[in-house]
């Protein structure tokens, strides 16, 4: 059976859209969860003004925004990652991109990081289902560690309600399935290689739930032939260096993607709490050795 | 890293997270079409004089739509018009029982600007949206304001739907001096009130059926001052049912059949039955879509209870001799076309408009109308979405 492929540019990344059904419903359906992830992407995007995301950090020290029912619950599941990994996952990090630019290739002072840190405190942060309110000026929260898994699910759900029955979201590498194939052969998911990400380093087979990948090779720099990626402890505004890519399957891309982005923020400590998980998982150290229990 | 499982308190938190409702557009788009209308010439057998061209009109819209914040989309519209050439005056039965037309002769030459403006607010259950319309030709100027609503119910599966619309027009005749109508007419005022309540239902994946009644209340100056011996009632109401079905279906790229009923009365004693049918049908061709949609409409009516083709009836006689109060049917036949790629859509539309005294289904008379008017439009435009 032939499939049907919708390609757009969402959050920064690819989106693919495989599916197998009538032609009529997928187109339908393709527009309809190509808008729903562009209105997650709008809602909580950082770069554009009118965002609910941008109004929340531009009235920082200032005043409490009010927030939806959605934008609380995702408060409350960063929250969650924020005590999972005792506050090394912090949704108000992101301000560290003002030290740290991997195009200059030059590592940040050590000032420059301590100017910082007290800006990055997710437990100061006012917030309950109404209302959330940044106290210092120029603090910041964004949904960066998440926003695109979350989308996936979101997407994925649209599929769904909508009865199609075979295909899957792809949105730049995390993998969210809408049902399997319609011969129950599963959708053949490619793992990158962190080492040369254009390859796969192992395939694997899926019939539903969700794969994310957490790995070093997405937005980095070599200084002194030291490697270092955008994953950021918030505790000291360094980049973790551990972990090349930890791929972890659940039902939910949201899920697999934090637990993946905490394991590279546990560092060593990582494998031990990932195992603890039971989930699948496959997870490649910088010097290339792999751990996995598929 | 703490012992307990993330994994079952993550997945926890993540179904927690509500779902979403029907969302505002998020695109803005900018987009212009050109139209050009050309009505036949009358039949020179007909006519008293020897003018038998009759309206050519060239329109130009801009339109405008964009979202503002998070909920909120509104779309705006400005057209311009330009009308040439003449219209019916009068028709009336000679003594030979043969209708004879009469034209204003090539008069007219005019331009109209109509400006809309449509907000819309979002909710998570339904939608609510507002209408402002102004338009402004040198004989005549209206004002509408209107409201509308939808609100989803049974997990969005039926919805329904209700507006409301008023609008004040005022008349101005060019050469008032001219006729007693003319001058009767300067100044007048129309009203009217409209109500539509409808509800779409979802009956299954790939259907949908909307039923709707609408009422329609006109009041003031009803006539036309251009044309002879026309005196019409100071109000008309108007009931319009009507039931519209929408199929998908599998075909090559994917198409939908839309057909729609609709039935019409009002007090002027006129009555119509209108059947659209039209099938989109879909190709993808690589980085192209284009969406092909022939359809063809069927128009019948009776006519109102004043339409007479007598030549000089008594003042005091309601009396219109209007070919559009005349008992008679119509077809359309037409092909709309879009391409799109991207950003941008394209669209080409052509429609073929007859309209007979013989094609009436219900209520034909003998009397020859010969101001029944063959017209086609051709349309071409482009959408840019960003």
């Amino acid at each position: 059976m032939n499939y049907h492929q919708h390609n757009f540019t969402a959050m920064a990344s690819p989106c693919k859209f495989f599916l197998q059904g009538e032609n009529a419903l997928l187109q339908q359906a393709c527009l309809k969860a190509q808008a729903e992830i562009q209105r997650i992407e709008q809602k909580f995007s950082r770069y554009r003004d009118s965002s609910l995301l941008q109004t929340i950090n531009n009235n920082a020290g200032i005043k409490a925004t009010p927030i939806d029912a959605e934008t609380a619950a995702l408060l409350n599941y960063a929250d969650l990652c924020y005590q999972q990994s005792e506050g090394l996952f912090d949704i108000t990090s992101g301000i560290l991109r003002k030290a740290w630019d991997f195009k200059s290739k030059t590592l940040p002072s050590k000032n420059d990081i301590q100017a910082l840190l007290p800006l990055i405190d997710w437990s100061s942060i006012r917030w309950d289902q109404n209302e959330v309110f940044l106290p210092k000026k120029n603090m910041e929260i964004d949904f960066g560690g998440f926003g695109k898994e979350y989308a996936a699910d979101k997407a994925a759900e649209i599929f769904q309600s909508m009865g199609v029955q075979h295909g899957l979201v792809d949105l730049g590498g995390d993998i969210r399935i809408i049902g399997d194939k319609v011969d129950m052969t599963g959708w053949e998911i490619g793992i990158r290689d962190p080492k040369q990400p254009q390859q796969a380093i192992s395939q694997i087979t899926l019939h539903d739930g969700a794969m994310a990948t957490s790995g070093n090779y997405e937005r980095f720099m070599k200084v002194n032939n030291q490697h270092y990626c955008h994953i950021m402890k918030a505790n000291s505004g360094w980049p973790v260096n551990h972990w090349a890519s930890v791929s972890i399957l659940a039902p939910q891309c949201l899920v697999a993607g934090s637990l993946a982005t905490l394991t590279m923020l546990g560092e060593e400590d990582g494998l031990a709490w990932l195992k603890e998980q039971e989930v699948p998982f496959l997870i490649i150290n910088v010097d290339g050795s792999q751990h996995s229990n598929f | 890293m703490k012992k307990l499982s993330a994994f079952s308190a993550l997945s926890a938190a993540a179904l927690a997270i509500p779902t979403q409702a029907e969302v505002a557009p998020t695109d803005t788009s900018l987009s212009y079409r050109y139209s050009s209308y050309q009505e036949a010439d009358a039949p020179r057998e007909r006519t008293f004089t020897n003018e038998t061209g009759r309206y050519q009109i060239d329109i130009q819209q801009f339109g405008y739509r964009t979202p503002i914040g998070e909920s909120w989309y509104i779309a705006s519209e400005l057209q311009f018009e330009t009308m040439s050439g003449a219209s019916p005056t009068q028709t009336y039965k000679n003594n030979d029982g043969q209708s004879t037309l009469i034209m204003s002769g090539a008069s007219i030459e005019e331009q109209r600007v109509d400006i809309k403006i449509a907000p819309k607010k979002y909710f998570p259950h339904g939608t609510a949206g507002g209408l402002l319309a102004l338009s402004k030709e040198n004989d005549y100027q209206s004002l509408a304001f209107g409201v509308d609503g939808t609100l989803d119910i049974f997990a969005k599966h039926t919805t329904l739907i209700g507006s409301l619309s008023v609008s004040n027009d005022v008349l101005s005749p060019t050469d008032p001096g001219l006729s007693t109508a003319r001058t009767a007419a300067d100044g007048r005022k129309k009203r009217s009130f409209s109500i539509y309540e409808g509800i779409n239902q979802v009956l299954d994946k790939y259907s949908t059926l909307q039923v709707g009644i609408g009422y329609t209340q006109l009041s003031g100056y009803l006539s036309d001052p251009y044309k002879f011996e026309d005196r019409r009632p100071e109000s008309r109401d108007q009931v319009t049912l009507s039931v519209q079905h929408k199929q998908f279906a599998n075909v090559l790229d994917g198409a939908a059949l839309h057909s729609s009923y609709r039935y019409y009365y009002d007090d002027w004693g006129l009555a119509s039955h209108t059947v659209d049918i039209k099938w989109a049908q879909q190709f993808n061709l690589g980085r192209y879509r284009f969406i092909a949609t022939p359809l063809v409409r069927y128009y019948t009516q009776t006519k109102a209870d004043f339409y007479s083709l007598e030549q000089n009836p008594a003042d005091d006689q309601l009396n219109s001799s209007d070919y559009r109060l005349s008992s008679y049917g119509a077809f359309t036949f037409g092909f709309n076309s879009e391409l799109k790629l991207e950003k941008w859509a394209f669209h080409f539309d052509w429609q073929q408009y007859t309209s007979r005294e013989t094609l009436a289904l219900f209520g034909a008379s003998d009397d020859e109308a010969p101001a029944l008017v063959n017209f086609s439009t051709f349309t071409a435009g482009v959408d840019y979405k960003f």
